[in-house]
């Protein structure tokens, strides 16, 4: 043959390019760090980190019952809490700035491939009672990794990021011996950040001068967009799974919050639409509903805030074993009452006194 | 589809290469041609199926005009056929790619309101326009054989140029499409395609898109640069423009080759340049030698006495800047560089007798500000980035810069080492000392191919920088944190 060397040359490129392609592609398969394909490996030492994805992975594939998830306002939870307060075994699967159409999204998936699944923990985020049922706020989504087919998988399993990760999980496991995983530290920021009135402040560009004109009562529109949203994204699921409880709550924001909606002209809109809400939601046996918000001393306690909404993890601990006694429960019995005292209190509150 | 995405590599590239050598080799050629134009319109038409009309619609339409300029040949309506068919390719090039650019004009100078048609650019129209244009002419100048359809719809289409050149001639690539020489599977020539495309993914990836990170935070952040920083973003984008583009040519090349079909050379270290007239005669050669071809000297040339060549140059130069986009931008960039150009023709004595480093700092440092209105959004935000360079000052770098090229095994590699404890910004300096000697020092791509042996050395680097680049085109987003 003329071209011998070349042929061997072509041959030899194309087969080592073909070998290393399955057995780069198939270690990150056989690791998996995302969860995608299977539950976590006894021999590695997963790092749980990366919301976006791993948690469709997680509740697909883990072994659970209980489920904790929500926005940012949820990632300090720690489930090992909520396991010994109710007897489950839970994961926590928060998203970041999540929409309740994100949170949804994730939870239908994991009622889906989960038929164990009998406690939802949620927290419903107390600024987006104005979203529409399909706001979501990030685009460049793994999508590779939200569905099972496997032919958009490249981005997966041929991808530096993720090799290394999974080389780095094999390593931990090799070097500690351990595969231990905490859903307790999951994006737990709590320990690492300052919190008290100084901070909010640098967080907090108050409005010098209130902002009347957008002063307006909820519209029909308004109105039906909140019906969307919350059938869509919360009551729905609720109203399928008759057999899973859903403990769901406001996510309490602190004082800032509602002067920031004083300032806005959004205070009476805010609260309202907090009302619509509790209606709409008590229509559901299975669906528990709590707010913390006449709680006074920990929403105007500064010191349990790093910014105006997001609180220490120490409330969240508090918040399970509320929901654990029922305190703080809203129920068609209670709630007119507690709307009125919320709106008693916020509505009179001296906010300009936080700023003297 | 991109030459540097998954589905082209791992499924679309080895698919194509197969079906074609498969069909030709049961001598089914046509089949084979047939086969080829599906699988151009198919990567075409994968981002937006849309394009798609217009891509055959100026196929056929252009092959018609080739048909009757053929039965016209030597009567009064050749001519008119020839200007008709020229004209039709400007006004769709025209409509397409300048009309929102036009009503914005008109708008801004006669105040009126003219609502923007919101056109979006088909991909790769501008190339695809001129090789038609250049067909059309050399079909009226008898210069043109029988040529079947699907051979000619081959050329157009031909997905290795289509989208981003190089700017191929229907002489160059016909003739081998009809040759049967040419049919058959050649490992010589797959090896080496093979080798180069590998050489312009690398060149793409793994140097033009980590360039291109810091120009694009850069140009985000013009106001917080300092006289670094600017010179920084500056050099950054000469290097991702460079690497960018040649590499696209350079993986044209390579698939072309992998093919049996010889694709023109369109980049020659055009950074090693000692003067205007030279850079233009090493960078997108292709492009220079259309507008040669078919403005230059249609125009008269340089035959004309001095100042009409200067003119001609001049009109030349200002078309290329026009050509590059629909925007002031870049018909300044092009008429600075017919400027320089004719400065320098003017002056040749004068730069004949300095020194050729100082030769090419001259061109090299003129290239690069002149990039700086080519990537500008605006042309007061190209002059703000000029005045930091000058006026920045060194104090308040901005660390972001070397953090943005810290991908995660490069960070992996260093920290076996005690590099970055020693010096933090060793990876950027590495980058830019890399790119000084992969585009100056070193062989290009095309020169690497020609000298190609099937050596182990050869084979390694390939397998190394494929599955780099392959490894490198996914990352993980981060989802940046607003909006608790």
């Amino acid at each position: 043959m003329v071209n011998n060397k070349y042929t061997k040359w072509f041959i030899a490129t194309l087969t080592l390019f073909c070998v290393g392609l399955i057995l780069l592609g198939g270690f990150t398969a056989l690791i998996d760090p995302y969860f995608h394909y299977h539950a976590p490996l006894d021999f590695v030492k997963y790092e749980l980190k990366n919301e976006r994805y791993q948690n469709n992975g997680i509740v697909k594939h883990f072994d659970y019952d209980a489920i904790i998830t929500g926005s940012s306002m949820t990632e300090c939870f720690k489930p090992s809490e909520l396991d010994k307060l109710f007897g489950v075994n839970s994961v926590k699967v928060p998203f970041s700035g999540g929409s309740y159409k994100e949170v949804n999204d994730n939870l239908k998936v994991a009622v889906e491939y989960n038929p164990d699944i009998k406690m939802v923990v949620r927290g419903l985020d107390y600024n987006r009672f104005f979203n529409g049922k399909d706001d979501v706020d990030y685009t460049d989504y793994p999508d590779y990794l939200y569905d099972d087919s496997v032919w958009n998988d490249a981005p997966y399993l041929f991808n530096k990021s993720i090799l290394l990760t999974a080389v780095q999980n094999l390593h931990g496991y090799l070097a500690t011996g351990s595969n231990f995983m905490s859903f307790d530290m999951y994006v737990n920021w709590s320990n690492y950040n300052t919190y008290g009135k100084e901070e909010v402040d640098k967080h907090y560009a108050r409005e010098e001068i209130p902002i009347v004109e957008k002063k307006q009562p909820i519209t029909e529109e308004e109105y039906a967009r909140m019906d969307a949203n919350i059938e869509q994204n919360i009551t729905r699921l609720a109203a399928e799974n008759p057999d899973i409880e859903f403990y769901l709550y406001f996510t309490p924001y602190s004082i800032y919050y509602f002067d920031y909606c004083n300032r806005n002209g959004e205070l009476e809109r805010q609260l309202q639409a907090e009302k619509y809400f509790i209606e709409k939601l008590l229509e559901y046996e299975n669906i528990r509903l709590f707010s913390f918000y006449t709680e006074y001393d920990m929403i105007c306690d500064l010191n349990n805030y790093k910014d105006i909404a997001h609180h220490r993890g120490e409330v969240n601990s508090r918040i399970l074993e509320w929901m654990q006694a029922g305190e703080y429960e809203l129920t068609a019995d209670n709630y007119e009452e507690y709307c009125t005292r919320e709106w008693d209190f916020y509505m009179n509150y001296e906010y300009d006194a936080l700023f003297q | 589809m991109l030459f540097n995405s998954y589905i082209f590599i791992l499924f679309f590239l080895p698919f194509c290469i197969l079906g074609y050598f498969v069909l030709n080799h049961f001598e089914k050629y046509t089949l084979a041609q047939i086969f080829l134009v599906g699988m151009s319109l198919w990567f075409y038409g994968y981002f937006n199926p849309g394009y798609l009309l217009i891509l055959t619609a100026s196929v056929l339409l252009n092959y018609v005009f080739y048909l009757l300029i053929r039965r016209n040949s030597g009567n009064k309506y050749a001519k008119i056929l020839m200007i008709s068919g020229v004209l039709l390719n400007i006004g769709i090039l025209l409509y397409f790619k300048y009309m929102d650019f036009f009503i914005d004009n008109i708008n801004g100078i006669f105040k009126t309101d003219i609502p923007f048609l919101y056109i979006v650019l088909p991909l790769g129209i501008s190339f695809f326009t001129f090789q038609q244009i250049s067909f059309i002419v050399d079909a009226y100048r008898g210069e043109i054989p029988e040529y079947r359809f699907w051979e000619y719809a081959g050329f157009v289409t031909y997905f290795p140029q289509l989208v981003a050149g190089p700017i191929v001639t229907h002489d160059e690539l016909v003739p081998q499409f009809m040759d049967k020489g040419k049919k058959k599977f050649d490992s010589e020539n797959m090896a080496q395609g093979i080798y180069m495309f590998t050489l312009g993914l690398a060149k793409k990836i793994l140097l033009a898109d980590m360039f291109g990170k810091l120009v694009s935070y850069g140009y985000a952040t013009v106001d917080g640069l300092n006289s670094v920083t600017a010179i920084i973003t500056m050099l950054a984008y000469t290097f991702q423009i460079y690497f960018d583009f040649s590499g696209y040519s350079d993986m044209a090349i390579g698939i072309g080759k992998m093919m049996n079909i010889d694709l023109p050379q369109n980049f020659k270290s055009p950074y090693k340049a000692l003067t205007i007239t030279e850079f233009w005669d090493r960078w997108h050669m292709t492009l220079t030698r259309f507008f040669t071809k078919y403005v230059y000297i249609p125009l008269g040339g340089n035959r004309k006495g001095a100042v009409r060549t200067y003119v001609n140059v001049f009109i030349v130069y200002l078309i290329s800047g026009f050509w590059h986009g629909a925007s002031w931008n870049f018909v300044f960039w092009g008429v600075m560089h017919g400027l320089f150009v004719i400065f320098t023709r003017r002056f040749k004595r004068f730069f004949d007798r300095i020194s050729s480093v100082l030769n090419w700092l001259i061109t090299f440092l003129f290239v690069n500000v002149t990039w700086v209105f080519f990537r500008a959004e605006t042309f007061t935000q190209a002059v703000a980035l000029l005045k930091k360079v000058f006026t920045g000052g060194v104090v308040g770098f901005d660390l972001q810069f070397i953090e943005l090229l810290r991908s995660v095994e490069i960070v992996e590699v260093l920290s076996l080492t005690p590099m970055e404890t020693i010096y933090p910004p060793f990876v950027l300096t590495a980058f830019f000392v890399i790119a000084f000697l992969v585009s100056l020092g070193s062989k290009n791509a095309y020169e690497k191919m020609q000298r190609f042996r099937p050596t182990f050395l050869r084979m390694v680097t390939t397998l190394f920088l494929l599955f780099w680049s392959i490894f490198s085109f996914a990352g993980i987003s981060t989802f940046l944190y607003f909006n608790f």
